[in-house]
């Protein structure tokens, strides 16, 4: 479903992701471990739209997408949910939400995505008429992961949703995404958490300093020496 | 590695003389062509050559504050206005005075003072108000310090409009006598241009050209950045308030209105187009559009394209070179030098000369 | 007079005022709210409008039919702007955007002059704008009275609208996180384009009022009031909506109070505490009354 080719992304001068390669295939939950600054939000800024890449392809259903805005890719059922949430703090909580599908045009389907999301997390349905930023860290998580929801994405990245959050909003959120695949959402997933990411993933990356060092099955990833001590904190 | 050394010696530092050379080129082409404009040029072309050497003086010492700070000042009209107002009371003889400025206070109404003295009072005025109103604007960042700086242009305005036993208010201040000529002009020209250059290119303005527009970098240098921003903006505003003395002073009767937005606008079209941080800039840049309006403000009173009679449009100068300003800033924002200068001491280098002709060979 | 008439009059010309002021501020926070430009050509959209009107009353037009046709006027050249000047410009430095607005306003300004001459000229307002009506000792304008009412009514439908559209709703998102508003598939070239259509055409609402108080027009209108817009947003919390409402009434009443409180000489340099004010609000409170905090990205 997507695949990248020797993609080359710059800041500037500086040389963020070097000849990266990879491939998410439709209905898979693939995740992209690495340390800080291994340029794992780089990618997923790059893949939607937000940085171009100076070389390389980025294919969606074999159309290259590489140089489209994030508008262009929302039409195409790619949604990010940013690092660091990005809620909208001025905005309610249901304004929030409407903003995430404010570009779907089945008000029914809409209201059914919205019943989901309630499930599955019901302090957002509390909390319907409150202003983002007066919620919680891991509140405004969920918010920001109804958010890209909304949209009803075919390919959802998610950069770093665990990020300073409780143990147990952690698992909260990590069955929520489990949820989603079996839903049927291909989901490439940026985790720092590598452990739990590792627990629901389908197959894996490493990404180090820009490259992709290693890519494997998620039971792989798991067994391998390297990735444990590096990553798994083995 | 002794070879690399001394190889690396051959692209060496330019010998003194050439330096003198470079350097001395241009004032003596300035020179050549100043006496044969006096000498044969009309009246006309006299007027644009003075109006050019004063506009260099704003251009530059406003590109010296702009390009060392990479903040925005503008409101540096009004630093003029306070030169060319003060001088111009310094200077009006006691007679005109008496008739012209009835109101003023015995102390002022009983002086009159020579052109020298009074402009470098006039410049020491702009300074001095600059490092009162420094203190607290030059603190803010962004557009708020150039949203700032406007106010302070029309604060000046008010206030000169409102003082009229000084100033005759809004009504035409009259009867200075034309003590600018084209060679005081040049001279300060000169001087403006030399100070701005030590400015800019000291190594402490270079590192402040590379870092200004860091602003991580730049605040952690914290409490300097304030006290250099107020040096730079005080000798901006001599250099400037010296300028709207000399302008008082050939100009011969103005008004505040003189020193507001369209002024403004003027100056730093000037500065954008020939490009911030680089005094070859400033300098090329003012000579490009005071030549370009003086020959569209010409055409506005109509003329002929072969069989087309083009109408006279008063005010299509302004727009052309709003439009021209603003085509500037889309496609070429660093202004035609790029921040960077022109250096004549090459032409007197060998290797200069050599490197274009090798180039043709490959 | 008792002190009381003397309050009330002062209030409804304070209220008048800061109306005026209010409408105009709306468009300049708008627009800069999402773009960071602080459009100074937005005062030419009053002069554009007011034009307009002149024009149609001129030829016998009814006045509410020569209003809306103003006020589109308005909002059409806001979009022009924006789509020539400002489009090309977008995500350049915040100076290099102010300069271009400078340069749209010389631009307007002087075609103005060349198309309907320098010259000031008076504006037919219709008696429901021109009358003055006695209420005991107070003697109130009619003009004051609509634009009071006018906002009110205007400021009430903006609200509905940026509280209850999806475009509306859009325009808040994009003011706060213009990045995480792309991200959800938020049309960011509409939504300016509707900040500008709007904000233009309340400045076209407040060029037609400011018409018909001073009882003329001139291509320079525009100039002054853009100037003491942008002060009123300031003040009152830039880059915001309710921030630009309050900033202009704060204004409005700053100015009443300062004509009628500063002594005969110094009454003139009333324009000079004003933008001294500015400065203040800049030094001690850059965020305004309302203050956001703006996104600092290093």
């Amino acid at each position: 479903m997507l695949r990248l080719e020797n993609v080359e992304v710059f800041y500037g001068n500086i040389r963020a992701l070097k000849g990266v390669s990879f491939s998410v295939s439709e209905g898979e939950l693939v995740t992209l471990i690495g340390s800080n600054g291994a340029g794992k939000s780089t990618t997923l800024n790059t893949i939607v739209g937000l940085l171009h890449p100076r070389q390389g392809t980025i294919l969606y259903q074999d159309e290259p997408i590489h140089h489209l805005s994030p508008f262009q890719m929302l039409q195409r059922g790619i949604s990010l949910c940013p690092e660091g949430r990005r809620i909208f703090g001025n905005l309610t909580v249901d304004e929030n939400l409407r903003m995430g599908a404010i570009q779907r045009r089945d008000p029914e389907g809409v209201r059914q995505d919205r019943e989901w999301v309630y499930a599955f997390f019901p302090v957002l349905a509390e909390r319907l008429h409150q202003l983002g930023g007066t919620l919680s860290g891991g509140e405004q998580q969920m918010l920001a992961i109804g958010r890209s929801l909304m949209s009803r994405p075919r390919l959802l990245l998610m950069d770093e949703p665990s990020l300073g959050l409780a143990p147990v909003l952690v698992q909260t959120i990590f069955q929520a995404l489990q949820q989603l695949k079996d839903r049927g959402t291909t989901i490439l997933l940026v985790e720092q958490n590598a452990h739990q990411a590792l627990e629901i993933a389908d197959r894996g990356y490493i990404l180090e300093t820009g490259r992709i060092i290693l890519g494997d099955a998620a039971a792989a990833l798991r067994a391998n020496e390297l990735v444990v001590q590096s990553y798994l904190g083995g | 590695m002794d070879d690399s050394l001394s190889r690396s010696a051959s692209i060496t530092q330019p010998a003194p003389w050439q330096r003198y050379a470079g350097v001395a080129t241009p004032l003596l082409l300035l020179l050549l062509v100043t006496f044969y404009l006096q000498w044969a040029g009309s009246a006309y072309i006299q007027r644009v050559w003075i109006i050019l050497g004063l506009d260099i003086i704003l251009v530059t010492s406003l590109n010296l504050f702009n390009g060392f700070t990479g903040v925005f000042s503008l409101g540096h009209v009004g630093f003029m206005a306070i030169g060319a107002y003060v001088s111009a009371i310094l200077t009006l003889p006691l007679e005109k005075k008496a008739t012209n400025l009835p109101d003023l206070p015995a102390w002022l109404a009983h002086t009159q003072l020579g052109f020298l003295p009074a402009i470098l009072i006039g410049g020491l005025a702009a300074t001095l108000v600059a490092l009162v109103i420094g203190r607290p604007v030059l603190r803010l960042s962004g557009h708020y310090v150039a949203v700032a700086t406007l106010a302070f242009l029309v604060i000046v305005r008010v206030i000169l409009i409102n003082a009229t036993p000084y100033t005759r208010g809004s009504r035409t201040f009259s009867g200075t006598p034309a003590y600018t000529t084209v060679w005081w002009v040049y001279a300060w020209a000169v001087v403006t241009v030399y100070v701005a250059w030590r400015v800019l290119r000291s190594p402490y303005g270079r590192a402040m050209l590379a870092q200004r527009e860091d602003r991580a970098a730049a605040r952690s240098i914290g409490v300097r950045v304030l006290r250099s921003r107020m040096w730079a903006f005080g000798i901006s505003a001599f250099l400037t308030g010296v300028a709207g003395a000399l302008w008082g002073h050939y100009i011969l009767s103005f008004s505040p209105n003189a020193f507001y937005f369209a002024e403004t606008f003027s100056i730093i079209t000037m500065l954008v187009v020939g490009g911030m941080g680089s005094i070859s800039g400033s300098v090329i840049g003012t000579i490009l559009v005071v030549l370009l309006s003086e020959v569209l403000r010409n055409l506005e009173g109509g003329f002929s394209l072969g069989v087309v009679q083009i109408p006279s449009l008063y005010g299509m100068s302004q727009i052309l070179m709003a439009i021209l300003f603003i085509i500037i800033l889309i496609f070429r924002r660093e202004g035609l030098m790029g921040g960077h200068e022109i250096d004549l001491t090459r032409l007197y280098v060998p290797d200069f000369w050599q490197s274009l002709f090798r180039r043709k060979e490959v | 007079m008792s002190f009381f008439e003397y309050g009330t009059q002062q209030l409804i010309n304070a209220l008048s005022i800061g109306s005026l002021y209010a409408l105009m501020a709306i468009g300049l926070a708008m627009v800069f709210s999402i773009l960071r430009l602080i459009n100074f050509a937005h005062g030419d959209l009053m002069m554009v409008a007011s034009y307009t009107a002149l024009f149609l009353l001129i030829g016998g037009s009814p006045f509410l039919g020569a209003a809306i046709a103003a006020v589109v006027i308005a909002a059409i050249a806001g979009l022009a702007m924006e789509r020539v000047a400002y489009r090309p410009i977008r995500g350049a430095p915040d100076v290099a955007m102010l300069l271009t607005s400078f340069a749209v306003t010389i631009i307007l300004e002087n075609a103005a002059v060349l198309t309907v001459g320098a010259r000031s000229r008076a504006f037919p307002a219709p008696p429901f704008l021109s009358t003055v009506f006695t209420l005991g000792n107070l003697t109130v304008s009619s003009v004051n009275v609509v634009a009071i009412i006018t906002t009110a009514i205007l400021l009430v439908l903006l609200t509905l609208f940026v509280r209850r559209t999806d475009t509306g709703i859009s325009m808040r998102a994009a003011a706060e996180d213009l990045v995480a508003a792309q991200l959800m598939g938020i049309n960011i070239n509409r939504v300016i384009a509707y900040a500008f259509a709007i904000g233009s055409g309340l400045a076209g609402v407040a060029g037609l009022l400011c018409a018909a108080k001073v009882g003329k027009v001139d291509p320079f209108m525009g100039f002054s009031p853009v100037l003491k817009a942008f002060i009123a947003a300031v003040i009152g919390g830039f880059g915001t909506i309710p921030g630009a409402v309050v900033g202009g009434y704060v204004l409005g009443f700053l100015e009443i109070f300062l004509q009628a409180t500063l002594p005969g000489q110094s009454s003139a340099y009333r324009d000079a505490f004003v933008f001294g004010i500015l400065i203040l609000v800049l030094l001690i409170r850059p965020n305004g009354i309302l203050g956001v905090q703006e996104r600092e990205e290093i």
